[in-house]
């Protein structure tokens, strides 16, 4: 409901923006100086949303509203933007600039809106949740565990089939996965090839080893849910990188170019 | 393998701190420290507090024994070692390199960033050190139009050196920024310098006129919601000089970018008529002769020359067939419009082909033969009543002796006048008094005699003057041509030269041939006494059979009269007789060998000369001479056929030398300018319109074609006429906010289609002004009047262009065929609207 009242909002905003958009441009008024005025009063408050964050203890609304405000502006900003250039590409160097600017950041914040509301649903889905932090801890802890059991195992039964399956085959699946060749790569592939592999060595292994590779195949999951929980949320983290310096950076080049238009802009 | 990995119990769960600047650098081995870095990202392990090092423990001696007391969270209890003898932590934690977190990695990025963009705008804003390039140019704020490419990096070119103050921000209105606008505009002014006037005073006016009353800036707010709203918005702003070039014309869109576009709204929004598109609500087009509203510089009537000069009737007839045309091709299909009228440029009317190719096929005759021009004659006058009338005056005075050779003044020669004289003949015309009459009745008015004395003496003063061949026996120490354009440039003719062109030396004794040498004489004697303030003395008039031995002179009838003594006036000189005289057509000649100036037969054209070979005569010679039998005396008319100065029976005569003669063409111009009454302009009609009565001329039938315009001031004061030597000029007046691209629509349809030719209307012609209509007693000034104008096609209508200019089809924008700038350049007919 609220996805639907916020969406309503919007697009009445928008409709609201274009019409006056239209009457400016009709009326020969200057509008590339109003929308300007307007698009920059959008982005500094949808930039505050971050100062929100540092400043917890004020009563200013709910984060969660600020949020909404900002996913919505944010998508009403994108619109006013086309409206403010009249969908045309600039061609000026500060202009070109301030465009590749906003489309950076415009584009970094669908893709953050995107990843916010979808990542999340697939850790839930795929096991459990783990603090970030902990999670290179937990990567070693896991191998470490592997390597135990096997140890032992072949301690136990004499055989050296696990051992020598995980030396040649699984022991890279343990290693840490970059974020890159995690989404790039096919996630489910890496555990399917690994499973595949321990069911090819499986075939050698006498009855004592079978509860071990049991247990393997428990680990090979358990690493499945590691990469994922630690790539999801490094995209989770990185996506900022991009989306809140190039705000900044926008904001600088924003200004200026406000600056230069109210200078050099002879009508109004 | 372990249900869960992670713990959330307190005692289990480690204490992260991803909100802080430095983090642990050791976490990736599984063995995170649980002190953490300080604010500083200095390690914390290692460090001394209170007697033992950080991360140690402080056990807790039980009995005998020491007791770990490490919590679980910082590696379970008990550890396996336990704490030393001395009671002292076993553990120590290993000492790692902290690391920043990543919230901090991220300001860091962004700080970098943004001051990365400040030093890129400062590179880019800083003043360049070329002192050619425009301080600020490095900023590049767009790529200007193509039209404008030329002054990139010249920032200054467009934009003044007007500031705003801070506050102006929140002028909504723009109140603040007017005047800047006003500047920048100015700056445009001085390339686009047509806009708006001469002076650019209405740059900033609606469609930068001045005659456009603020009222077509009061839109009706209705219809659409849209335009309502632009329309209050635009009312407020466009208004008073509120229209700057910026206001339409934004640049730095590209070189691609059309800065002259406008939307059909955006036209609308300022008028008061809006409708939805052509076809549906445009006006019909206001003028009801649209767009035949003024008349054509050219007088054709395209009735007469396409239905019957070019038509069946003529087809059938072809020994009327003008040399060159094919009489099976003389029919309204093969003669089309483009025969004679070829597209012009886009906006720009038809123009009519060169003379040479459309009209010379049959007109080529009309410019060279016929009447010439009279250049020079000294005119018939009613000397016996004249000199009557001055010998009643008091004391009693006279004009002597008077020879003519014209019945009237040549307009040329009455600007080789003084301007006294001028005068006294602008007075005469307009008291209905021609004085050039032999015939005319010399009324008694004091004043008039008082003219026509004036006259008549700047006349005689005029031929003493220019046939003196001695400086020394000229006042003005000038002869010929200086003497000439001395008198031309007094009269206030700015090229006098122009005037003169190629007339030969010696021409000025074409005066001579309409005098005797005793009456030449005379004349000279005359005039030098009457310049000493001794006036000749008054003549007794004669009477109709007068005795040789009554006359005072010495010469009797006969002895040096051209026409053989029969016709003598008082003192017996020898005189044309102005009423009686016909020296018309060339047919006539004086008797060869008698006591005259040649025989009549000399010419000057092409510069050659053929004077008769006599000299002052005498009567001996004229006795002895023998008549000429071998030699046929040299018709002048004949040697200057194809045009040029020749004189005959003591005129000075100049021949066109065909269309767009450029010395008459000087003539007609330079004259159209000095005139400043009606009367000048009815004499400069006589003088050159054919209908004027003088049927044929070639000199002077320039202005059968060549329609004349008036020109009036504000207060619709007479200031000079103008010729329409072209055909279709792109009138500054009518059609300036219009444009149509013949050379476009005549690829999809032919002329007919729009230009519908009516039956023959008398309207069409009457529209022209006749001589009549150039008399002060008739109303002349309306038929003077370019816009009073009936065209002989039909009126186009709003239809026939809607039916191709609709949406989807050939287009229906306004700028399709309007324009917004009004234009200023040099009318090519005269501006006449605003009367």
């Amino acid at each position: 409901m609220r996805r639907i009242t916020n969406t309503a909002l919007t697009v009445v905003a928008a409709i609201a923006l274009t019409f006056i958009w239209k009457a400016l441009t009709v009326s020969l008024r200057p509008h590339a100086f109003y929308t300007g005025l307007v698009l920059l009063g959008f982005v500094l408050l949808l930039t505050l949303f971050n100062a929100r964050k540092k400043l917890p203890f004020l009563p200013l609304l709910k984060a969660s509203h600020w949020l909404q405000f900002h996913i919505y502006a944010g998508l009403l900003s994108i619109f006013l933007y086309g409206l403010h250039t009249d969908f045309r590409i600039p061609t000026g160097n500060l202009e070109i600039a301030l465009a590749l600017l906003f489309a950076v950041v415009s584009l970094s914040g669908v893709v953050g809106l995107f990843i916010s509301r979808y990542l999340p649903r697939l850790m839930a889905r795929s096991g459990e949740p783990l603090t970030f932090e902990q999670i290179p801890a937990f990567e070693t802890r896991l191998r470490r565990e592997v390597e135990d059991l096997i140890e032992i195992t072949e301690k136990k039964t004499g055989a050296s089939a696990l051992s020598d399956a995980y030396i040649n085959q699984l022991s890279g699946y343990f290693q840490p996965r970059s974020v890159v060749r995690f989404f790039l790569g096919n996630p489910n592939r890496f555990r399917a090839r690994a499973m595949a592999d321990l069911e090819n060595s499986a075939r050698y292994t006498s009855e004592d080893e079978r509860s071990a590779v049991e247990e393997l195949k428990g680990f090979i999951d358990t690493k499945y849910n590691l990469d994922l929980q630690k790539c999801s949320q490094t995209l989770l983290r990185y996506w900022l990188f991009i989306h809140i310096p190039f705000t900044y950076s926008m904001l600088v080049v924003a200004l200026t170019h406000a600056w230069i238009a109210f200078n050099y802009t002879a009508s109004r | 393998m372990p249900e869960s990995f992670q713990s959330t119990r307190h005692r289990k769960s480690a204490y992260n701190r991803p909100e802080q600047r430095w983090i642990c650098g050791g976490e990736c081995k599984d063995c995170p420290c649980f002190l953490g870095p300080d604010s500083k990202g200095n390690c914390q392990a290692g460090t001394e507090f209170d007697g033992r090092k950080s991360g140690q423990c402080l056990p807790r001696k039980s009995a005998d024994r020491w007791l770990c007391t490490r919590q679980d969270t910082h590696g379970g209890e008990p550890c396996e070692t336990g704490p030393l003898p001395d009671g002292s932590c076993c553990m120590s934690v290993p000492v790692c390199r902290p690391k920043r977190s990543l919230r901090s990695k991220r300001g860091i990025f962004t700080i970098a960033l943004s001051l990365a963009t400040c030093v890129w705008l400062v590179a880019i804003l800083a003043p360049k050190a070329d002192p050619d390039t425009d301080p600020m140019s490095g900023l590049n704020a767009g790529q200007l139009s193509a039209n404008h490419s030329h002054i990139a990096n010249q920032c200054y070119r467009c934009h003044s050196n007007e500031e705003l103050p801070v506050s102006a921000l929140l002028d909504i209105h723009g109140t603040a920024s007017h005047h800047r606008a006003i500047e920048d505009g100015k700056l445009c002014l001085s390339c686009h310098n047509t806009v708006g006037g001469p002076r650019g005073e209405f740059a900033f006016n609606p469609h930068t006129a001045g005659d456009l009353s603020p009222d077509s800036m009061a839109p009706q707010k209705s219809g659409a919601l849209i335009m309502a709203v632009a329309s209050s918005i635009a009312s407020n702003h466009l208004t008073d000089g509120g229209i700057h070039c910026a206001t339409c014309h934004q640049e730095h869109h590209g070189e691609e970018f059309n800065i002259a576009t406008l939307s059909d709204r955006q036209c609308q929004v300022c008028h008061k008529n809006q409708f939805e598109s052509f076809s549906n609500g445009h006006p019909e087009f206001t003028q009801s002769r649209y767009p035949y509203s003024r008349r054509s510089g050219i007088f054709f009537d395209h009735y007469s020359h396409y239905q019957t000069h070019f038509g069946e009737e003529l087809k059938s007839n072809p020994e009327t067939v003008p040399e060159g045309f094919d009489p099976a091709s003389l029919h309204s299909e093969s003669v089309s419009c483009t025969s004679c009228h070829s597209a012009g440029k886009t906006g720009e009317p038809m123009s009519v082909k060169p003379f040479e190719a459309s009209c010379a096929a049959c007109h080529t005759k009309n410019t060279f033969s016929g009447t010439p021009l009279t250049f020079l004659a000294s005119p018939a006058i009613n000397l016996i009543a004249v000199n009557e009338r001055l010998a009643e005056s008091t004391p009693p005075r006279s004009i002597g002796t008077w020879t003519d050779s014209a019945n009237s003044i040549p307009w040329p020669t009455l600007y080789l006048l003084d301007k006294d004289a001028r005068d006294a003949w602008a007075r005469l015309n307009s008291a209905g008094i021609n004085p050039f009459d032999a015939a005319a009745e010399i009324p008694n008015d004091p004043a008039a005699i008082k003219d026509i004395e004036t006259i008549a003496w700047a006349v005689k003063e005029l031929i003493r003057d220019l046939a003196q061949n001695f400086p020394h026996e000229n006042p003005s120490n000038l002869i010929g041509h200086d003497e000439l354009t001395r008198r031309l440039r007094e009269s206030g003719f700015d090229d006098p030269e122009a005037l003169v062109k190629g007339l030969p030396p010696g021409a000025f004794d074409a005066i001579l041939q309409g005098f005797s040498k005793d009456s030449y004489i005379k004349l000279i004697e005359e005039v030098d006494a009457k310049r000493q303030g001794n006036y000749p003395p008054a003549v007794t008039p004669p009477t109709p059979e007068p005795a040789p031995d009554e006359t005072t002179g010495t010469a009797p009838a006969g002895e040096e009269d051209f026409n053989g003594g029969e016709e003598t006036f008082g003192e017996g000189e020898s005189t044309f007789d102005g009423g009686e005289e016909s020296f018309g057509e060339g047919e006539e000649t004086f008797g060869g060998g008698e006591e005259s100036f040649g025989e009549g037969e000399e010419t000057f054209g092409g510069g050659e000369e053929s004077f008769g070979d006599e000299e002052f005569g005498t009567e001996e010679n004229k006795e002895e001479k023998p008549e000429p039998k071998e030699l046929e005396p040299i018709d002048p008319i004949n040697w200057a056929a194809q045009g040029g100065w020749y004189q005959q029976f003591g005129k000075l005569y100049y021949r066109s030398t065909g269309h767009a003669d450029p010395l008459i063409k000087n003539w007609l111009d330079q004259t159209s300018k000095k005139i400043d009454s009606p009367l000048a302009l009815a004499h400069f009609k006589d003088g050159f319109d054919f209908r004027s009565g003088v049927e044929s001329s070639s000199s002077g039938s320039c202005l059968k074609c060549h329609v004349v315009d008036e020109i009036r001031d504000e207060s619709g004061k007479l200031t000079g006429a103008r010729i329409n030597w072209r055909s279709v000029g792109k009138d500054a007046t009518r059609h300036t906010l219009t444009r149509y691209d013949h050379a476009t629509h005549l690829l999809l349809t032919d002329c007919r289609s729009c230009h519908q030719t009516i039956t023959k209307d008398p309207a069409y012609t009457n529209s022209f002004p006749t001589s009549e209509h150039w008399n002060e007693k008739f109303n002349w000034t309306a038929k003077a009047d370019p816009l009073k104008f009936m065209s002989n096609f039909k009126a186009i209508k709003k239809q026939t262009c809607s039916e191709c200019h609709q949406s989807g089809k050939a287009g229906d924008s306004c700028i399709q065929c309007h324009l917004y700038h009004k234009t200023f350049s040099a009318p090519v007919s005269l501006p006449t609207e605003s009367r």
